[in-house]
């Protein structure tokens, strides 16, 4: 039985990768990122876009050396994320989040984000618009 | 074309190829293939002749009454005329992937007792993909967790509405038939222009310019996890129901009998005009833009039907000479978004700025090149 449930698990595994597709996207990631330049950036928001096709955070974010600088981070568009439960509230300016993402390939203070949480971990989502949306922020894999 | 751009496509073509993403290489099983949820996936890698038999028209028209008829219709709200009522903001979001899987060659339909594992796995691998590097294009490492995060099915389980293998219901093996020659080599075209560094926005595909965006309809298939724009709101009357696609574009279908527009007119997502086959909607499209091979005989045929409160469920018969060697039928079921009021507006070209960024992407690339030649 165990073995059984073990081989249905590989056979669900190959019919699953990879899910999505490069070309399916509205402009590869590659074109616009670098995945040889993830960066981990904590900072205040201090504007969020919610512009089409995709929304934009930005996040002031204090250096080493206190500098502060302002970056842009790529979301998704408005009507995916009102699915996935995030509102109007859910980023009021002077939030600090803590942003994984990969910068973008022509230097500028941009990146793509990977993923974004709150600095203690919890989600900035309830879950949106599903019969079973799930209510946890699911693992991290740093 | 420079030549290092030649080398890079030729580059492309072999490992795609061999990666099992896209492409004109040679030979990868079925089984190894991913599933994917629409009509402009990455061509798939074995590279199927037509035969004879596979070619012109359907040995029979696929039968769109015993199909719809296998489903348990439950209270199914109505209009004041009667009619079964459509309104609402609807998702393509499903699991069902649109050609069946090599794991399950075999059969149809899955069996209900791994309908939740399916689903729990593959929101697992949502999660998963964002962490995971791949190597499409050669040469540069890339993951295919863009923006995954922000994606149906991250935040919420996809779910797995009907038990359907496929959403390729014709032919029966739940594969599309063959692209022809002509759209083998566009779609080959398209993949170059995509994965190449860009040269200029005229060489962006349609998509990154906001001008058509990637599998959305009319013909509509499930989108599946990883998906973005996969709602639609219909918005009904006795003499007009609109389709409202939450990416870029409506579609009006005519209920009154009016004529068709005459040959001449030629448009991008066709003519519709539909009636009531007793409480199945039937849309049949003509008038489409030209195709592939520069002919418009492309003839669309959907048909929608609600099922109960929460699922509606879609059909559609495409006969595309130019793309496909054969006719095919697609089928699956949508659900009821309860939550959302209204649709959120997709100006795409407001901003679009991620045209700009891929450009100044590629010219910083070059500039990087040109640093390590001159070392």
């Amino acid at each position: 039985m165990k073995h059984r449930k073990l081989l249905m698990f590989m056979l669900i595994a190959m019919a699953l990768i990879p899910l999505a597709p490069p070309a399916s996207a509205h402009h590869s990631f590659a074109a616009e990122y670098d995945a040889n330049r993830p960066v981990t950036l904590t900072g205040s928001v201090t504007k969020m876009a919610w512009i089409n096709p995709h929304s934009w955070i930005y996040i002031d974010v204090k250096k080493p050396d206190g500098n502060v600088e302002n970056w842009a981070v790529e979301a998704g568009p408005p009507g995916t994320l009102i699915r996935a439960g995030f509102t109007k509230e859910s980023l009021a300016p002077g939030t600090v989040i803590l942003v994984n993402g990969y910068r973008a390939k022509d230097g500028a203070l941009r990146a793509n984000g990977r993923d974004i949480t709150l600095p203690d971990g919890r989600s900035l989502f309830v879950g949106g618009s599903s019969p079973d949306a799930p209510k946890d922020f699911p693992a991290t894999n740093k | 074309m420079r030549p290092t751009n030649f080398a890079f496509w030729l580059g492309s073509v072999a490992i795609a190829g061999l990666s099992g993403t896209a492409s004109t290489a040679q030979q990868a099983p079925k089984s190894e293939t991913a599933p994917c949820f629409n009509l402009s996936c990455p061509i798939e890698p074995v590279a199927k002749a037509p035969t004879k038999s596979e070619t012109g028209a359907p040995d029979k028209p696929y039968d769109w009454k015993a199909s719809f008829a296998k489903y348990k219709v439950g209270k199914v709200p109505r209009t004041p005329d009667g009619k079964p009522d459509l309104h609402g903001i609807w998702s393509r979001s499903i699991l069902t992937p649109l050609e069946r899987p090599g794991s399950e060659s075999d059969k149809a339909e899955y069996d209900a007792s791994v309908r939740a594992e399916l689903e729990d796995a593959a929101q697992q691998r949502q999660f998963d993909l964002r962490t995971e590097p791949t190597n499409t294009p050669p040469g540069e490492k890339t993951t295919d967790a863009y923006n995954t995060f922000w994606r149906d099915g991250f935040w919420y389980k996809v779910p797995m509405t009907s038990l359907h293998t496929s959403q390729v219901v014709d032919p029966p093996n739940g594969q599309l038939p063959p692209l022809t020659p002509a759209a083998r080599e566009q779609r080959a075209r398209a993949d170059y222009l995509l994965n190449r560094p860009a040269t200029g926005p005229e060489d962006r595909p349609p998509s990154s310019r906001c001008v058509r965006p990637i599998g959305v309809g009319p013909p509509f298939t499930g989108s599946g996890p990883g998906g973005q724009e996969s709602t639609l709101q219909i918005i009904q009357s006795p003499k007009a129901v609109i389709v409202r696609v939450e990416a870029l574009r409506s579609q009006l279908i005519y209920l009154d009998g009016r004529p068709r527009p005459p040959a001449s007119v030629h448009l991008e997502t066709g003519a519709a005009r539909g009636h009531w086959d007793g409480d199945t909607l039937v849309v049949e499209y003509t008038n489409f833009a030209a195709d592939a091979d520069g002919t418009a005989r492309k003839r669309l045929t959907e048909r929608w039907k609600r099922l109960d409160y929460m699922h509606l469920v879609y059909g559609f018969t495409m006969d595309d000479p130019a793309t496909r060697t054969k006719p095919y039928s697609v089928e699956f079921v949508m659900w009821l978004l309860t939550d959302q009021e209204q649709l959120v507006e997709y100006a795409c070209h407001e901003g679009n700025v991620g045209l700009e960024f891929t450009l100044s992407g590629a010219r910083a690339k070059e500039r990087e090149e040109e640093e390590q030649q001159q070392k």
